[in-house]
């Protein structure tokens, strides 16, 4: 795999990571505002305790303000045993009772609750807690004012201490995640590895269907690809099978050819050599069909196996073929039944239904030597269209009308007749390749009728 | 074996520890003492200082010379000039402008808690200062590095054996009983003045119940009021007083040695005990020296010294800290009593509490 190459996993993971890292910016933030807060919350109202019992302690003794601090108040703000604490006590005139004298105090608000606000003092940031209280002592009656101030440490240390405690999982479920995502594109993968895997080792003819267990997921695929795999195997066997009984079946005329041959190269009675030449030639005649049927099937085989499908007219693939027929034979051939229909369209290789049309009428020609073949296109049902080619030849006997479509099974009545045992089974093949089917009929009043039904195309 | 005993012997044994030790120091040499404050005592060097360590202190020179001449052993190129202070002007000379002594050393923990607080001390990062107890060290700027318990002092030709009181009780029914036999011998602290006297009695009136009894028994026998330890001490070998109440101990056994007649007792009901701490101001001239001097009054060497010297170290007992305070916090809680370092000692110093508590303990003891 190249560096410019796409990889998804990669993006996946670069994709998870940029996201998770922007999420934990985000809750850093958040949470660290929150736990700023939070603390701020907890020790405000700390604050406030300290402030208040101050408070509650002003009083008044021989006309003068004055207050008893409690130990308590500033103890607590001691026990985090970190921060430095400041107070101070105000008269309603502002002016100070006890504590320290610079401390900034609240703008003054005429209610017993607290205030907070931050700012520096001592050199430090501190954190001002401000409570009012009235008090009555005739003409000097006013709002008191007590300020407690703290050094922000404890505060600092309790948020930071929220804030690890809260970003430390959420580390680890972002570290989790990233390893999850990594581990489950490994495991998304690994099937299509061990396809790859397989694909790789297996012997180049090796077409079976593919073995390896898969996930559902992956299922399609493989079907696919054994499907492929199949119609490959399909076409390839065919194709083989064509060679082979190609050569099989040349052999016997080409052997005939050669000792004929042979024995005529020493005859010198020309009325005896003519004959040997005419026996060569029917050998020669018999080797050209042969070739030509195998040429043809295997046209078909692999237009089969291998050609999208337009749509044909059936009426005029027949009248085509007849037009190929020479003169002598296309005169024998006549067109009996025709649909009142104009469109008899099907569906499949052009080639394929020429084939057919010319094995039909070849076969129906060779075995009933003389009179018509009648040639029928009907539509059937509306949804089927019906060629029959009728003959008033030998017709096969039920016992063999099974046999005689296998390839190079000929009936019993073909001894006289010269042919390969493959054109009705050209003629199957390739009806039902058009997802059709042939049938051979007894015609009233002796010979064969086979009829080839075929699927109607819709224009 | 020996755990068991101190379990049945409850409290008593730290008591017994702590007089043995008293006494174990008692029984040394110790130099000339020196009362007279702002006295000025240099620590010279061989050869010429590298370096000028300045350090003002309450302690006495006589205690707290063995320390510096220990931590010159360290550092031989460090002159040391060591001045005499009372607590409350040690205290103001830490808050004021002018640039200060290196090191602030004090019997009056509040006050240099307050001066923490206040911001007028600089940060050290000591090493030897880790698991102090939390009455030994505030944050990381005030350093306890002695014990000292408030003792009773007494003249032995004066008190006859089954008048000695053995605790605070034991004085206050004395008082109680004659108080025309003790009027104008019994000395204590001025709290007005000095600052670990107001410190010993803030700490007794949260403690005690009988603090304000003892107090008004005080003043029934017209008390004097004295502004240190020394002169105290000074008065009951002289027979002028013949008890002392809430003296520091490390003095009072130091002159026990060349002054037959002076005794000490340790109360059994309740000690209070203050560290002497130690800090660096904000505006030190040699902070790392100063850090280097805590360091060594906390290391193990200092801290020997200082119990040989001040008779307990915050080490204590010449034993280790752990068991120190293994002792202290679960044998008998409450016996020895310690300020806390800390926040809560500056409620006593708002002036206003401060004013109010003297006033009242004045119009008490004398009226």
């Amino acid at each position: 795999m190249t560096g410019r190459q796409k990889s998804i996993k990669r993006d996946i993971l670069l994709g998870a990571i940029v996201l998770l890292a922007l999420l934990g910016l985000g809750l850093f933030a958040y949470i660290r505002a929150y736990s700023l807060d939070a603390a701020d919350t907890a020790f405000d109202r700390v604050l406030a305790a300290a402030a208040l019992s101050i408070a509650d302690n002003v009083r008044v003794e021989d006309g003068h303000l004055t207050v008893e601090l409690p130990i308590a108040s500033l103890e607590i703000l001691g026990a985090s045993r970190e921060t430095r604490a400041f107070y101070a006590v105000r008269a309603p005139d502002h002016s100070l009772i006890t504590g320290y004298p610079d401390l900034p105090d609240a703008t003054p608000a005429q209610d017993r609750k607290p205030r907070f606000f931050d700012a520096t003092y001592s050199n430090d940031a501190v954190r001002i807690g401000s409570v009012q209280r009235y008090i009555d002592f005739g003409e000097k009656s006013g709002w008191i004012s007590v300020t407690v101030a703290e050094t922000r440490e404890a505060r600092t240390q309790l948020a930071s201490v929220i804030l690890r405690n809260s970003l430390t999982p959420m580390a680890v479920a972002g570290l989790i995640m990233c390893f999850l995502i990594s581990t489950g594109l490994n495991r998304a993968w690994a099937p299509l590895v061990a396809l790859e895997n397989e694909l790789v080792h297996r012997a180049p003819t090796n077409l079976n269907p593919i073995q390896t267990s898969v996930p559902k997921e992956v299922n399609s695929l493989v079907s696919s690809l054994n499907l492929f795999m199949q119609r490959f195997e399909g076409a390839l066997s065919s194709l083989r099978r064509i060679s082979v009984d190609t050569t099989h079946e040349m052999r016997t005329p080409l052997a005939s050819i050669r000792a004929l041959t042979e024995v005529a190269a020493s005859e010198s009675d020309p009325g005896v050599l003519r004959g040997y030449l005419q026996r060569i030639h029917a050998n020669a005649v018999v080797a050209t069909r042969i070739v030509n049927q195998l040429l043809a099937e295997a046209a078909v085989a692999h237009h089969i196996e291998t050609t999208a499908n337009p749509n044909c007219d059936l009426l005029e693939l027949y009248l085509q073929a007849v037009e190929r027929l020479p003169t002598s034979r296309m005169q024998r051939c006549r067109l009996a039944h025709l649909s009142a229909a104009d469109d008899l369209l099907v569906r499949g290789s052009p080639l394929v239904f020429r084939e057919l049309i010319d094995n039909l009428l070849d076969n129906a020609l060779n075995y009933a030597p003389e009179g018509f073949i009648d040639v029928g296109l009907r539509i059937a049902d509306g949804t089927m269209i019906e060629l029959d080619v009728a003959d008033r030849g030998p017709g096969i006997p039920d016992s063999e009308k099974g046999r005689v479509l296998e390839r190079f099974r000929r009936g019993a009545a073909s001894e006289n007749v010269a042919g390969t045992g493959l054109g009705l089974n050209i003629v199957r093949n390739a009806a039902n390749a058009a997802g059709g089917h042939l049938a051979l009929l007894d015609r009233p009043g002796g010979g064969l009728i086979a009829r080839v039904i075929l699927p109607r195309a819709t224009s | 074996m020996k755990h068991s005993l101190e379990r049945m012997a409850g409290g008593h044994v730290v008591l017994a520890a702590l007089l043995l030790v008293l006494g174990a120091w008692s029984s040394q040499g110790r130099a000339e003492q020196s009362k007279s404050t702002h006295e000025l005592k240099i620590f010279k060097t061989p050869a010429a200082p590298a370096a000028k360590l300045l350090i003002n202190g309450t302690a006495d020179i006589a205690s707290m010379g063995p320390v510096i001449e220990g931590f010159q052993k360290h550092h031989p190129d460090v002159e040391v000039d060591y001045r005499l202070y009372e607590t409350v002007p040690l205290y103001e000379n830490g808050t004021s402008q002018e640039p200060s002594a290196d090191l602030l050393i004090s019997s009056a923990m509040d006050l240099q808690v307050k001066l923490a607080n206040d911001g007028h001390v600089q940060p050290a990062s000591i090493i030897a200062a880790r698991g102090l107890p939390d009455w030994a060290a505030w944050r990381d700027r005030v350093f306890g590095f002695t014990l000292e318990p408030a003792v009773i002092a007494y003249n032995a030709d004066a008190v006859p054996p089954n008048d000695v009181p053995r605790s605070h009780r034991d004085l206050i029914r004395l008082l109680e009983q004659a108080p025309e036999k003790f009027r104008g011998k019994i000395a204590t602290y001025d709290i007005g003045v000095s600052g670990v006297g107001y410190l010993f009695a803030t700490t007794e009136s949260m403690l005690s119940a009988n603090f304000w009894r003892l107090t008004h028994a005080l003043g029934t026998v017209k008390t004097q009021l004295f502004c240190c330890t020394q002169d105290m001490i000074d008065s009951v070998i002289r027979g002028d007083s013949v008890i002392a109440y809430d003296v520091l101990g490390s003095y009072a056994l130091r002159r026990m040695e060349e002054h037959p007649n002076l005794k000490v007792v340790v109360p059994e009901d309740y000690v209070i005990v203050v560290a002497r701490t130690i800090v660096i101001p904000s505006r030190a001239q040699h902070p790392d020296l100063a850090q280097t001097f805590i360091e060594y009054a906390l290391s193990e060497a200092g801290q020997a010294i200082v119990a040989d010297s001040f008779g307990l170290s915050v080490g204590g007992l010449g034993i280790d800290r752990d068991q120190m305070k293994a002792r202290y916090v679960t044998e008998k809680p409450g016996l020895i009593n310690a300020p806390p370092l800390g926040l809560s000692v500056l409620t006593y110093l708002d002036s206003i509490k401060r004013e109010q508590f003297v006033r009242t303990w004045r119009q008490i003891v004398s009226p």
